[in-house]
């Protein structure tokens, strides 16, 4: 009986997940409800974990609770902690959400909600939840050894290296990205500036409480903080309603890009106590806090969608970002479904605090869905706007114009209603003088949170306040990732240079210290700066090419991944990893080809190139710029993002081909299949061997 | 009952700190006694440091 419960249970599931499915793809002309996205993703997810993780979890690494973890057998009161399964979770789980998950669908969005949805809701299944889990149960079979040097180990030396050298350049482009992202949602919006502004202040005065007034008592000084934060929401909106100081406030993406390479110049070099570490306690509640109001909010509210399943757009011709659906949409959206960077975490704190093997299955798969779950979230929150509001607020002004009437005219040109007036009401509404062409998806995930949150509490007069809280909790996050990326690419830097000259890798050595950290802020702010002077808006350019490296990074983990997997003698397994690999390369690869070679100028990074130098020559200064010399800078960083997408390309080419040369040596049997896990002694030995 | 009120805030509270990845001095106290009887002790602010500087300087400590 229970068996026929449980199959009764689990048929009902997998067929209500199925319906929600059919529901969402068939239905036309009239607007689905969220709900159907939210069950459809859930059935999705308790199916897939019940039956897939269960599957890998048994079959191929076969996990068992006898074999000691790491964290058991090293224990050292340090990094390697047995620690409770559920900690474990929250603790993995806040490393990897970071901003990925919302910008990425956002942006998506403008092929309707459908593409987003079904590689948010199956990227993950098969994909993204595959690959932490797999990096996961290898490392912790490994004493907790990083990608890197499972790359270098399992693979060989020159996939190891490709990795590393890959990593610091996506940690470039990536935070070169996210703050840009930051940038376009401050700019212009003296309430938003004032906020994120007294953030700093707020994790300095965090950092010293924790050190001198009440030394250690975290928790206190993170309630200290929010309060804080609250108060900054409050004294941002007072400087936006000041005339006198609302001016001084109001500033242009350049100045923000300056200020932000600036700042995170300095909070690279300061001691990680004092701003650091406190700002990374207070993004942490902010984080899991929204994503409890943002569920909430949406299973209260049980919003439309009101974004149509596809768009015209998938064609190619969508002004958020070029490209058509495939492959511009599993590039974009990276985070949610599968990103390469969860494989460092997965690599890298997690398996040193797993008390048991088993665990790898809650933590390594359960928190990957849980986080697809944010990015279904965020595509919902993204998509109960109507598409006029949400093209208006996406599409950069060479696409809609600098009007609320002329982008009300785009808008219509591309088949869907915008009234200009009411696009201005909404402006007002959230406290801001215009939300035209606010890309980077910042603004229009706020306009959509706030939505949601006004109906549920407060109503339309708090709008403005539950769009600055949007705004703040974003920014806060991706600040706090950027500072921490700044700092780790500066080590990563050391580490690299200190074989051209030692004294460079001495870490505690200032000069080498300011020199790494300008070398590294020189970098990701030299995209960050070509970002915001580009007149397509910057995210065109940049978003893809992080996408195409974070895809990158997960390649290269899943061939590390499937390399564990062959070396286990479970050969006939490896396509639980290899299925994910084979979409990754075609994706990425067709992806960086278009980027660099695509005749469309719109598209390909040597075709635009070729437009502008084509009118500069004719001596036709290019739309968007103000001078020839900006035209000239524009055809350089045509070519340095058309590099930057070849080394991704290569990158990814080298290691397939080491790796598939390690796998055929390993499968035709001239090199030995030989695992490098550490033997299993049971804990009932280890007693015995040990007393 | 204001025991069961206060054990109960105290299990939160270091459920909390535990998930924020907050450095855990009590546990490592703990180990030091039980592993390494007689070793040199680092202080709660030197442990706390050392914690710190370890997380914030590895790459596998955040994403995306």
């Amino acid at each position: 009986m229970n068996r026929i419960g449980r199959i009764i249970i689990w048929s009902f599931i997998s067929a209500l997940g199925a319906a929600s499915f059919a529901w969402l793809a068939l239905s036309r002309g009239e607007s689905v409800n969220a709900a159907w996205l939210l069950v459809a993703a859930l059935c999705t997810y308790a199916v897939s974990y019940r039956f897939y993780s269960r599957f890998i979890a048994s079959r191929i690494f076969a996990l068992d609770a006898r074999r000691p973890t790491p964290a058991v057998r090293l224990n050292d009161g340090r990094d390697f902690l047995p620690t409770n399964r559920w900690v474990v979770f929250g603790h993995h789980f806040a490393a990897i959400a970071g901003p990925g998950p919302l910008v990425g669908p956002t942006l998506a969005a403008q092929f309707g909600f459908l593409p987003g949805a079904l590689w948010i809701i199956v990227g993950v299944a098969i994909g993204g939840a595959v690959q932490d889990f797999v990096i996961l149960c290898s490392s912790v079979r490994r004493d907790g050894k990083s990608l890197g040097q499972m790359a270098k180990e399992e693979i060989g030396p020159v996939a190891g290296y490709t990795a590393l050298v890959a990593v610091l350049g996506i940690m470039i482009v990536l935070i070169a990205v996210l703050a840009l992202v930051v940038v376009n949602a401050l700019k212009a919006s003296p309430w938003g500036v004032v906020t994120i502004g007294l953030t700093i202040p707020t994790a300095l005065l965090m950092g010293v409480y924790l050190r001198w007034v009440r030394p250690h008592r975290v928790l206190e000084a993170s309630a200290f903080g929010l309060v804080l934060l609250i108060l900054s929401l409050y004294a941002g909106r007072w400087v936006a309603e000041n005339p006198a100081l609302a001016p001084t406030f109001t500033l242009t993406g350049k100045t923000l890009a300056i200020m932000i390479m600036i700042y995170s110049f300095i909070a690279s070099v300061l001691p990680v106590w004092l701003l650091l570490a406190p700002r990374d306690y207070l993004s942490a509640f902010v984080k899991i806090g929204v994503v409890l109001a943002l569920a909430l909010g949406i299973v209260i509210v049980l919003p439309p969608l009101q974004m149509p399943a596809l768009t015209q757009f998938t064609n190619g011709t969508g002004p958020v970002f070029a490209g058509k659906v495939f492959p511009f949409a599993f590039i974009t959206i990276a985070c949610g479904s599968i990103s390469g960077f969860h494989a460092l975490i997965a690599s890298g704190t997690t398996p040193k605090l797993l008390a048991s093997e088993g665990d790898a299955r809650v933590v390594g798969y359960g928190g990957m869905l849980t986080e697809s779950l944010v990015a279904v979230m965020a595509l919902i929150a993204a998509c109960v706007l109507t598409p006029g509001v949400y093209f208006a607020i996406n599409a950069p002004a060479s696409a809609i114009g600098t009007t609320a009437a002329s982008a009300a005219a785009a808008v219509q040109h591309w088949g869907f209603t915008l009234d200009p007036a009411q696009m201005q009401l909404l402006a007002q509404q959230v406290g801001e003088k215009t939300l035209l062409s606010r890309t980077g998806g910042a603004p229009s995930l706020a306009v959509g949170m706030a939505h949601l949150f006004s109906r549920v509490l407060g109503g339309g007069t708090a709008m403005a306040l539950w769009y600055h809280f949007a705004i703040m909790f974003e920014a806060l996050f991706i600040l706090t990732t950027v500072d921490a990326g700044t700092r780790v690419g500066r080590f990563m830097l050391q580490d690299l240079f200190k074989h051209a000259w030692a004294p460079i890798g001495r870490v505690s050595w200032y000069p080498a210290v300011v020199l790494a950290s300008g070398f590294i802020v020189g970098m990701w702010g030299y995209f960050l700066y070509q970002g915001v002077q580009d007149p397509l808006g910057g995210i065109n350019s940049l978003w893809p090419l992080f996408g195409i490296s974070n895809q990158l990074l997960a390649a290269v983990a899943l061939c590390v991944g499937t390399t564990v997997i062959i070396k286990m003698g479970k050969a006939r397994y490896a396509w639980v990893t290899l299925i994910p690999l084979a979409w990754l390369t075609v994706v990425t690869l067709t992806a960086g080809w278009q980027k660099i070679f695509s005749a469309d100028p719109k598209l390909g990074f040597l075709a635009h190139a070729g437009v502008v130098a084509a009118q500069v020559a004719s001596g036709v200064v290019p739309a968007g710029v103000q001078s020839i010399v900006d035209a000239g800078r524009l055809i350089r960083n045509d070519y340095v993002d058309a590099v930057v997408a070849a080394f991704f390309l290569i990158s990814v080419i080298v290691i397939l081909v080491a790796s598939a040369y390690e796998w055929i040596t390993v499968a035709s049997g001239r090199k030995a299949a030989r695992s490098t896990e550490v033997p299993f002694v049971s804990r009932a030995q280890d007693r015995a061997l040990a007393s | 009952m204001t025991d069961l009120i206060a054990s109960l805030f105290a299990r939160t509270g270091s459920l909390l700190r535990a998930i924020l990845g907050a450095p855990d001095y009590g546990r490592y106290l703990q180990h030091m006694r039980a592993v390494h009887p007689g070793d040199r002790v680092m202080s709660e602010t030197e442990f706390n440091h050392a914690r710190m500087n370890d997380r914030y300087n590895r790459s596998g400590s955040r994403c995306c």
